[in-house]
């Protein structure tokens, strides 16, 4: 409680739709440090993007009808006025997205844009905030920044936008930065340098990360602590190490073993059969027993309550007592 | 050397120059620069590299979905820039392709049954009648229900609808499939079961197959032998073991060492390339990677390096690998 | 669809309005109670039957003593007619010349844009006046009119569908299995473009519904024996402060008609667009 700074509790979002109730986040609940870099895992339909707009309080609500609490430090952020929570975007909690392409307004300068971001948020006067902005490209690697506070979105690449993206959201020296996808779109080499940059912000400024993807050979050497989303809810956390050396979830396990190569050179990937479940129609048990290996009549019935052994939590029902045996569910 | 009489297609200094608007035909994207590569019946070869690189528009000239700007394609030793539009329609059998994006490869307005019938249609293989069946049996290959005949694209999930995609691909009996970047599009998961599935039909049907990709993971699970390309060139061609072993040209290099680790705590020793990749209009004089090489010297940047032999069947086109020049 | 219908009040209505129309067309022979063209000048001038007319003529008589209500029911004849026929013109023209212009690009597509162009800046009574003073006034030359006036609308609309269509990787899917360029044109480009151009048609008939009217207002519309909701609507002109209901009563048809048509054509595009999204 000393040097958490993000609690989430009990957070719930329905969507109301015509077509029905979607349930994409199912009672999630985690903590972030200070400084603590999380990696929030899961594959489409996860729910991850979902929980992590809701944070930075980007969902529009209506169709979305949101339940819980949101601490940052000791204020919930969903009990916040909107004009207050403006202030905190960009400010005390930033966001940067996945398509650098289009997140940047292709109709103002680098520059103009950037120092907006300050102006909004700081008093300070013109030359102050470009000497500000002209820093902090230096300080994500951008050459040339003098040059850049002049030029458009469109006259640069998708790996230098990222960097912009990611030089603007620290600004203002954010607590938490809310990265979701970020390399997804980029190619390998910039990925790298990416990662390797926010790694190193974090380091610097103590900015504590929350890092979305679905690609779990990418957080490896990214994060701290690992939670793993299936079908809206968090059906693994443990610190980064544990995880990779053993996950427990099912559901993880079978994520972790399909990705080519992580257990060295092998004839066939494992896969996990089936597909993910509607959000609209969500079962009674666990919802992953329909594609899971150790399957039995306990998960089925009863969704699983959260087993914490030794700081390493997970969702499933094989982890107590009344898990009887492996299951029907071929692999 | 490789056995000719194995070698299923062979590229021969493939350029494909597309002129600039506006400029009056003085400058060019240069997407495909003088490619030479020889793929091997069976086998699977992968095409890595970034955006820009050129892998999509030279899988599309292996289809002559594009006509070369010059050089050959030459499918079971026949040259098919030089054929006819009758005799590439019948060539058109032995090669097919899955695209990426599984949401604009099919048509959205025709029912899955339908799809799959249209090669038998468009080649008059077989009666409607008899397409049907075949479009049953198809579908089942690619592990999807019978039912799934009667839906439309829009019903089916990405993964679903790769399959079907390969199952399409598969309708005509071709010999080689190119695959462009047709699992990058699907979650972790998803990729596997349709990886593993391509390696089935593989040893199933006697496939060739060319898998393009950026993720280097993936073509290394599923290759025999990989082209790195650069810049529209192969700039190292060799088998998966060699290549990841003893990478020799500074750029596989480079994109070996950006790969995510696999291991907490592991700590990989990148190797940080200067400056951005150049724009294909505006090429480097001599070897298209000198403006950001960290070997690179003045003779770099005068001539075009030629394509150098390291080993058995590892090429690598930079002056400083070692190995013999090949008079292609 | 009857769900999508039944949600839509306005498609509804708009769709009941065309059957209404349509069907008093169909049936005209049998339900009008007088023929139209049969002059009773003893009659002539009666009011409807809400101003002090007869139940023997229900929209009362023309000034020449022809019953109205027959003649809004031959003239929706001519009304759907025109619109169809011009409507089924246009679109086979314009379809065509758009998806070729669209699918071979380069010259061809210059050369049809600019006749599109051209043919925008004529204005159209400028046409209709050749055509008439050429080749006569005929009901078949209102329908050539009608099309060559038209069709450019159906052209662009195609055209740009199908420079976006081209693009998508089932095209070239296609193409790499080996289809022709016939086929794919015919079985892949045309099925996904043709919802707008549905959608353009119901519009594109309102529109021809009014120019009808215009041109046999203008007394450039079809030969005079024929019953016409526009030629109403003119020789009603003179008669506006004296017996307004000659003039209003066509006015209205039309009103009505365009409407309805527009309310289906809304509710058609809303019905259709949404299931090519995937």
């Amino acid at each position: 409680m000393d040097n958490t700074i993000l609690r989430v509790e009990e957070l719930n979002i329905v969507f109301h739709t015509k077509h029905g109730h979607a349930n994409a986040v199912n009672n999630v609940s985690f903590e972030l440090k200070k400084g603590e870099k999380l990696g929030l895992v899961g594959e489409s339909g996860s729910g991850k993007s979902v929980t992590s707009k809701s944070i930075i309080r980007l969902l529009q609500s209506p169709p979305a009808e949101i339940t819980g609490r949101i601490y940052l430090n000791d204020t919930d952020l969903l009990k916040l006025p909107e004009k207050e929570m403006m202030n905190y975007r960009g400010n005390r909690i930033s966001m940067i997205f996945q398509e650098p392409m289009v997140s940047l307004n292709p109709l103002f300068t680098i520059g103009n844009q950037m120092m907006e971001v300050l102006f909004r948020h700081q008093k300070i006067s013109r030359d102050d905030a470009r000497g500000k902005v002209t820093e902090m490209l230096k300080t994500v690697d951008i050459p040339s920044p003098q040059t850049r506070l002049k030029q458009y979105p469109f006259e640069l690449s998708g790996g230098m936008r990222q960097r912009i993206m990611i030089a603007m959201s620290l600004l203002c020296n954010p607590e938490i930065l809310i990265a979701d996808e970020p390399t997804t779109a980029l190619d390998v080499t910039i990925q790298a340098q990416i990662l390797d940059l926010l790694n190193k912000l974090n380091e610097d400024y103590g900015t504590s990360i929350i890092f979305i993807t679905h690609d779990l050979g990418v957080i490896a050497e990214m994060v701290d602590t690992v939670a793993v989303m299936y079908a809206g809810s968090i059906v693994e956390k443990a610190t980064v190490q544990e995880f990779f050396s053993a996950p427990f979830h099912p559901y993880a396990e079978g994520l972790l073993y399909s990705i080519p190569g992580i257990r060295g050179d092998t004839e066939k990937l494992e896969t996990i059969s089936g597909s993910v479940p509607s959000i609209y129609q969500l079962s009674e048990g666990c919802a992953f027993h329909n594609r899971c290996k150790y399957v039995c009549n306990i998960c089925r019935q009863k969704k699983p309550e959260i087993q914490d052994i030794d700081g390493h939590l997970v969702s499933c029902w094989k982890y107590t007592d009344a898990w009887k045996g492996a299951g029907t569910n071929a692999g | 050397m490789p056995d000719k009489s194995n070698v299923i297609l062979e590229v021969k200094h493939l350029k494909k120059w597309f002129p600039v608007a506006g400029s009056r035909g003085k400058k060019f994207v240069k997407a495909v620069d003088d490619v030479n590569l020889t793929i091997l019946k069976g086998e699977t070869l992968g095409i890595v590299g970034e955006s820009g690189c050129g892998k999509s528009t030279f899988a599309r000239l292996m289809l002559r979905l594009l006509d070369a700007t010059d050089g050959e394609v030459l499918l079971n030793g026949r040259d098919i820039m030089k054929l006819s539009p009758n005799e590439m329609r019948k060539t058109r059998r032995n090669i097919q392709m899955v695209f990426q994006d599984p949401y604009a490869s099919l048509n959205p307005r025709m029912k899955v049954e339908r799809i799959l019938m249209e090669p038998y249609i468009i080649h008059s293989l077989c009666s409607v009648k008899e397409a049907k069946i075949k479009a049953a049996e198809l579908i089942e290959t690619v592990g999807l229900s019978a039912e799934s005949l009667k839906k439309y694209p829009h019903e089916f999930s990405g993964g679903q609808r790769q399959r079907i995609c390969i199952a399409r691909a598969l309708a005509v009996m071709p010999d080689i499939i190119v695959c462009d970047e047709c699992v990058s599009a699907l979650d972790v998961s998803i990729q596997a079961q349709i990886i593993n599935m391509l390696k089935e039909l593989q040893k199933k049907y006697g496939l060739t197959l060319v898998f393009i990709s950026h993720d280097l993971r993936v073509v290394r699970h599923i290759s025999d032998h990989i082209a790195v390309m650069y810049l529209g060139e192969v700039v190292e061609h060799a088998s998966k073991q060699e290549l990841f072993e003893n990478p020799r040209h500074p750029y596989t290099q480079a994109l070996l060492s950006a790969a995510p680790a696999t291991r907490p705590g592991e700590v990989k020793k990148r190797i940080r390339l200067k400056g951005e990749l150049p724009s294909p209009i505006d090429r480097p004089a001599g070897c298209g990677f000198c403006t950001r090489c960290l070997y690179a010297e003045e003779n770099c940047t005068k001539e075009v390096p030629g394509v150098y032999r390291i080993g058995y069947g590892h090429d690598c086109r930079c002056i400083k690998a070692g190995g013999e020049l090949r008079i292609l | 669809m009857w769900k999508s219908l039944k949600e839509n009040r306005t498609g509804m209505a708009g769709i009941i309005i065309m059957l209404i129309v349509i069907l008093m067309a169909l049936t005209a022979a049998l339900i009008a109670p007088f023929d139209p063209a049969k002059q009773n000048l003893m009659a002539k001038l009666a009011p409807p039957v809400w101003s002090g007319g007869t139940l023997e003529h229900i929209l009362g008589t023309d000034q020449l003593g022809r019953d109205i209500l027959s003649r809004i029911i031959y003239g929706s004849r001519v009304t759907m007619l025109v619109a169809f026929s011009g409507t089924i013109w246009a679109g086979i023209i314009g379809i065509t010349m758009g998806a070729v212009s669209g699918y071979y690009g380069k010259w061809v597509d210059a050369v049809i844009m600019r006749i599109v162009d051209i043919q925008l800046s004529f204005p159209f009574i400028l046409l209709a006046l050749f055509v008439a003073a050429v080749l006569g006034r005929s009901l078949t030359n209102i329908i050539l009119i009608a099309g060559i006036s038209n069709w450019v609308q159906y052209a662009r609309l195609v055209r740009g569908e199908i420079l976006s269509v081209k693009e998508m990787e089932y095209i070239e899917a296609i193409r790499s299995v080996g289809g022709k360029n016939g086929r794919i044109i015919m079985f892949h480009i045309i099925p996904n473009v043709i919802s707008p151009v549905i959608v353009q048609a119901t519009l594109g008939m309102a529109r021809i519904i009014l120019m009808e009217a215009s041109l046999s207002f203008l007394g450039l519309g079809v030969p005079l024996e024929i019953p016409t909701w526009g030629r109403m609507l003119a020789e009603g002109r003179d008669f506006m402060l004296t017996n307004p209901w000659l003039a209003i009563i066509p006015g209205v048809a039309i009103t009505v008609t365009v409407l309805g048509v527009n309310l289906m054509g809304d509710w058609l595009r809303d019905y259709l667009d949404p299931k090519l999204d995937v």
